[in-house]
């Protein structure tokens, strides 16, 4: 008896040649590369040039560099932007406080309410930005909601007034704003995650901080990273709520860009200003990363 | 607060990539040489014309009308919150026939070179329109603009807060409001003209360096006086509405507008003499269809449209609107009003101005 032979498949057609192999993929991805690089990189391209040109746009124009060291230079700018970092950094930190547990709750102990509390979350983010400014502030105004409930309850005699028209306040409606984008990528990476490991943690004595330290937070990093990604880097342009809830004190750099284009007509400085801020957030993009792998590395 | 201004958000991003975008595409710059007017401006106009302008200029109320007079004119309108906004889309290619001049704010159209001189002999009305020798409203000795609306910018009180009289722009920064008062801040002219005439400075448009300087240090010390910046009528009608503020400058329209709506608050015009703005139409420098924009300018100056505005609150620029307007809308609406007030026209600082507010609004 003979050793059985194994099994070749049959090539019933004709096998591709290996250009058309390598140029299949090409032809797939040709139409979203062409939809980025016209609606994403060609906008980006201008704006970098226009950030190094001065004059106007129909006046005499050229390269330069003024608009960055004008930029760089200016005491007033270096002084809005640590407030915009201040703001920004509160409010990003605000909703990993608020959003991790939430994110928690959601992955492994809502059960059956899992999809409506996720749809919740989203719907939450359909509410026009404007309306829930409006909201915030009947919240937080003197005679708001808040403000009435304490007077209410003999808590307080008079309106607390520090509660609006602040960067408390920027800080409050800035760390509502972005809670879905905060909390959805952490919440898909913890579904990643086996439960079954937090189980393992307890077994070998961990309590709930070592366990969410050495075992949860490192391997949710990546979400995290995401979330970062999505909320961090549009805090520091947001103009509409340091303009809606920031009284006198909320400036930030999203506020000048508008200036710079809206009042003074100065696109040049304008595009150098979102030209940084761009640049800053690719830096810091970059360190989010390379900390996110070091956190998955680490466990 | 001339006219209602939209919220900015995401206006900024579509203005910079518009007009970068569009720049990129380019086309003619123009001409700047006066524009002919129409043989018969009573003629009904054809074709296309395209209006930019303040919001409130457009409206059907405003807009149906003129349309029902030129049935085979296709009318195409976009808005804008500013003029810096419009000189940038203009700019970059957007194209109009006319465009809404402010002359606090005309400035980067003229820079640009968007603007094309009228000749008055195709405004019907011209001679008797008020403001029409407006410091601004001629730019080397040729006529930019069709004055259309103007408003007077004092003092708004909530008179169940504030019992005693009020005077002056100076009672807004009084001690016994801080934390309550507000100042107009969706741009630098108005809350730095108001300090300035607080300060004692009579020709606030025209500050030097040193005086600007000192309104500035002045508006720093006085931060935290204010509770906040209003930056729309809404805006400024939710502040006294909900009882964060009980004083703030304004106009007599929105303190008109703000009774109407049974708010409790007086309009008063202060004693360092009244802001006061004018804005009107002009026609660009690559205006297509001069007809048409010479008889939409027309209908905008008419008693008929005039009167529509003084119903809305504005001073009326054209006298023969005063009959037409009802009589709880005239004292607003009189353009004699403004007779002594303090026209606001676009500073010579104001990259100086817009860097000083700011300032303002950055905490140290």
């Amino acid at each position: 008896m003979g050793v059985p032979v194994a099994h070749v498949p049959t090539v019933t057609g004709e096998r591709p040649g290996r250009l058309s192999r390598m140029l299949r993929p090409l032809a797939f991805m040709s139409l979203p590369t062409s939809v980025l690089v016209l609606l994403f990189l060609v906008p980006m391209g201008i704006l970098v040039y226009f950030s190094f040109q001065y004059g106007d746009l129909t006046g005499q124009s050229g390269f330069t560099l003024t608009n960055f060291s004008d930029i760089l230079s200016d005491p007033l700018y270096r002084e809005i932007a640590w407030t915009t970092f201040q703001i920004a950094t509160i409010a990003m930190i605000a909703q990993l406080i608020v959003g991790i547990p939430l994110a928690y709750v959601l992955a492994y102990k809502a059960g059956r309410f899992e999809l409506p509390l996720l749809l919740a979350l989203v719907l939450a983010d359909e509410l026009n930005p404007m309306v829930r400014i409006y909201a915030w502030r009947m919240l937080l105004g003197r005679e708001g909601l808040i403000n009435e409930a304490l007077m209410s309850i003999g808590l307080i005699n008079v309106p607390i007034d520090a509660l609006l028209f602040n960067k408390f306040s920027v800080i409050v409606v800035l760390s509502t704003s972005y809670l879905t984008y905060t909390v959805i990528p952490i919440y898909a990476s913890m579904k990643a995650v086996d439960a079954g490991l937090f189980e393992a943690a307890r077994d070998m004595g961990a309590g709930w901080f070592t366990t969410f330290r050495r075992v949860l937070l490192p391997l949710i990093a990546p979400g995290i990273f995401i979330a970062l990604l999505l909320v961090y880097v549009p805090l520091f342009t947001d103009f509409a709520a340091p303009t809606l809830v920031g009284g006198t004190t909320g400036y930030m750099l999203g506020n000048v860009v508008s200036d710079l284009v809206l009042e003074n007509g100065n696109l040049n400085a304008g595009a150098a200003m979102s030209f940084l801020m761009l640049l800053a957030a690719g830096l810091f993009s970059l360190v989010a990363y390379q900390l996110s792998r070091v956190r998955q590395g680490a466990r | 607060m001339k006219h209602t201004r939209f919220n900015r958000l995401g206006l900024v991003f579509t203005t910079a990539l518009a007009s970068a975008v569009l720049v990129a595409c380019g086309g003619d710059s123009g001409t700047t040489d006066v524009a002919p007017a129409p043989s018969d401006p009573d003629a009904p106009a054809t074709g296309t014309v395209r209006v930019f302008a303040y919001e409130d200029s457009v409206t059907p109320e405003m807009m149906d009308p003129f349309q029902a007079q030129n049935p085979d004119l296709e009318i195409k309108t976009a808005t804008f919150d500013s003029n810096s906004e419009a000189a940038a889309k203009l700019a970059g290619g957007f194209e109009a026939d006319v465009v809404e001049v402010c002359l606090d704010e005309a400035e980067p159209l003229l820079r640009r070179g968007l603007l094309r001189p009228l000749d008055t002999a195709g405004v019907t009305d011209w001679q008797e329109l008020a403001f029409n020798d407006s410091e601004g409203v001629r730019q080397d000795g040729g006529v930019i603009m069709v004055p259309l609306s103007a408003g007077p910018h004092g003092v708004i009180v909530n008179t169940d807060e504030i019992t005693r009289d009020v005077t002056s722009y100076a009672d807004i920064f009084d001690s016994e409001f801080e934390g309550r008062a507000a100042l107009e801040g969706d741009y630098a002219l108005p809350p730095i003209a108001v300090s300035a005439l607080v300060k004692g400075i009579e020709d606030p448009m025209n500050m030097d360096e040193e005086q600007l300087a000192e309104v500035s240090d002045f508006m720093n010390e006085n931060r935290d006086h204010f509770r906040a910046l209003w930056r729309s009528d809404s805006d400024l009608v939710n502040l006294f509405k909900s009882g964060e503020v009980v004083i703030s400058d304004g106009n007599s329209g929105q303190a008109k507008r703000m009774k109407e709506a049974g708010l409790p608050v007086k309009w008063i015009a202060p004693e360092e003499g009244t802001l006061s703005w004018v804005c009107g139409f002009g026609i660009t420098s690559k205006a297509e269809n001069l007809d048409a924009a010479y008889r939409l300018i027309n209908w905008q100056a008419s008693a008929k449209a005039q009167a529509i505005r003084g119903k809305n609150g504005y001073v009326v620029t054209n006298p023969a609107a005063m009959p037409l307007i009802p009589e709880a809308d005239r004292a607003t609406a009189d353009p004699s009003a403004l007779d002594d007030a303090i026209p606001e026209t676009y500073p010579p600082l104001y990259d100086e101005w817009v860097r000083a507010f700011e300032e303002f609004q950055t905490s140290s």
